[in-house]
């Protein structure tokens, strides 16, 4: 698997993308210590928080919807490059884009920058298959792509494609869901919790088994043991979520 | 910033169906009204913090604002993690005190009370329910008298959700773009989700200078900094 050796970890324990914010993070409360961190996600321009933005709770997790704010790549290089030259951590920005374009000049931008180890590329859920290819390849460059798509994708059959493009790994990341908020308005957003184990654990053990590309657990671990126990499945490396808000 | 474990010492009722609680102070925790604790029962598998404000500061321990989550019973185990965020500054020569409670309960303004009457400054408490034990010297009125504040007042302190921010002008008597004339900070009630550790966005409020974040940059902002219209 020459995928693999693009990419670096000495430890498999890392972030999810906005979890840590824009900085490495300063410390550290998980048992096992970080291999790397992953930013907010960035767009190439400034973005604005979403209207109806919330956080919800319900058994078993909760539902986080932001609207993934942010600066902007050139202010988010202007105010927290330096720091991530100087973190003993790799930096791996997540980015997205509206177009290949728009996705392939933001990856030239951040090749240059010192301490970024890797791209994290965000597929959202609506994405056609065929579209989140052309991001795919728009986001390959010199530096290893981690392609991040939501857990509720992980059976979709493009995925086999990424190892022969060229990406380094698969993130399977927190899936969207719907509740009622306080006042019975319907919000979606991303869904986190350990509730969601089960299913980042069957889908591991699955496309462990028939994708040639390392696979990164992005969802539902809330314990060291759950980790650990998706490294046994097959997990190459293992992303924290809101645990690591607590 | 600390972190610390401690148990609940106490729920209480604090009326109107609301129930806040008891926690002893770490040490070194030196909370400020309007500052707030991110707090989660590691036995209760929480998903995400719950945001703590003080009602009551004495030293020895906190009184916590209404709501809290309905599994925390006495006893239950916290993990702690603040103070958080910027609070309120009570001016130190100010003579007249104006607290609002605007769409919201009055208990997160209630800390100013104390530092405010050992200064003795003049207080009045606008709101729609009247909390237990409130010092005599506390006048309360109706939050429809509001607009009586920015003439009486020299500092005051709004506690209000972000829905409520649109209208805050209106409900104040002033005019659209209108400034008041005199110092008001506002607490903006906002999910704070991630408590200052990851700029999520969910708190994110719109100010003169752009979007700022309750969590890190408030929850308490001067109001002449925020985008009201």
């Amino acid at each position: 698997m020459n995928a693999r050796l693009d990419l670096d970890l000495e430890s498999p324990w890392m972030n999810a993308a906005g979890t840590l914010g824009f900085t490495p993070p300063e410390r550290w409360d998980w048992p096992h210590p970080a291999g790397a961190w992953v930013t907010d996600p960035i767009s190439l321009s400034p973005r604005s928080p979403a209207d109806n933005r919330a956080a919800l709770s319900f058994p078993g997790g909760a539902l986080v919807h932001s609207g993934l704010p942010n600066p902007g790549l050139n202010a988010v290089l202007r105010r927290h490059a330096e720091a991530w030259a100087r973190s003993p951590l790799p930096a791996w920005p997540h980015i997205f884009g509206r177009s290949p374009e728009e996705i392939h000049g933001m990856v030239l931008r951040l090749e240059e920058v010192e301490g970024v180890a890797a791209i994290e590329l965000g597929i959202d859920d609506d994405c056609p298959a065929e579209e989140a290819l052309v991001q795919v390849d728009a986001a390959l460059g010199e530096l290893p792509l981690a392609v991040s798509v939501p857990l509720a994708r992980a059976g979709e059959p493009w995925l086999e494609r990424l190892s022969r493009m060229g990406a380094s790994a698969l993130v399977l990341s927190a899936r969207r869901g719907t509740l009622p908020d306080n006042e019975g308005r319907l919000v979606s957003g991303r869904l986190y919790g350990p509730a969601l184990f089960p299913q980042v654990l069957v889908a591991v053990h699955a496309l462990s088994q028939s994708l040639r590309l390392p696979i990164i657990a992005g969802a539902g671990v809330y314990r060291p043991q759950d980790g650990e126990a998706l490294l046994k499945a097959g997990a190459w490396g293992i992303q924290l979520d809101t645990v690591l808000w607590l | 910033m600390i972190e610390a474990s401690v148990q609940l010492m106490e729920v209480q009722l604090a009326g109107e169906g609301l129930v806040g609680g008891r926690i002893p102070c770490p040490p070194r925790m030196a909370l400020k009204p309007g500052q707030y604790l991110a707090a989660s029962a590691p036995a209760l598998n929480d998903t995400l913090p719950t945001t703590l404000f003080p009602s009551q500061l004495d030293g020895d321990t906190i009184v916590l604002a209404p709501p809290l989550p309905a599994a925390w019973l006495p006893g239950t185990a916290l993990k702690l993690r603040g103070p958080l965020g910027k609070g309120f500054h009570l001016p130190p020569a100010g003579r007249r005190l104006a607290l609002a409670a605007l769409d919201t309960h009055p208990y997160r303004l209630l800390p100013l009370i104390a530092p405010a009457l050992a200064q003795g400054m003049e207080i009045a408490l606008f709101t729609p329910l009247i909390p237990a034990g409130l010092p005599p010297q506390v006048e309360v009125l109706p939050v429809q008298s509001l607009p009586e504040a920015p003439a009486w007042a020299d500092y005051l302190a709004i506690d209000v959700p972000a829905s409520g921010l649109p209208g805050l002008r209106a409900r104040l008597g002033l005019k659209p773009g209108q400034v008041p004339a005199l110092h008001a900070e506002t607490l903006v009630l906002a999910p704070m989700p991630c408590a200052a550790r990851a700029e999520c966005g969910v708190c994110a409020v719109k100010t003169k200078a752009g979007w700022r974040h309750a969590c890190q940059d408030g929850p308490v902002f001067d109001l002449s900094t925020l985008e009201l219209e």
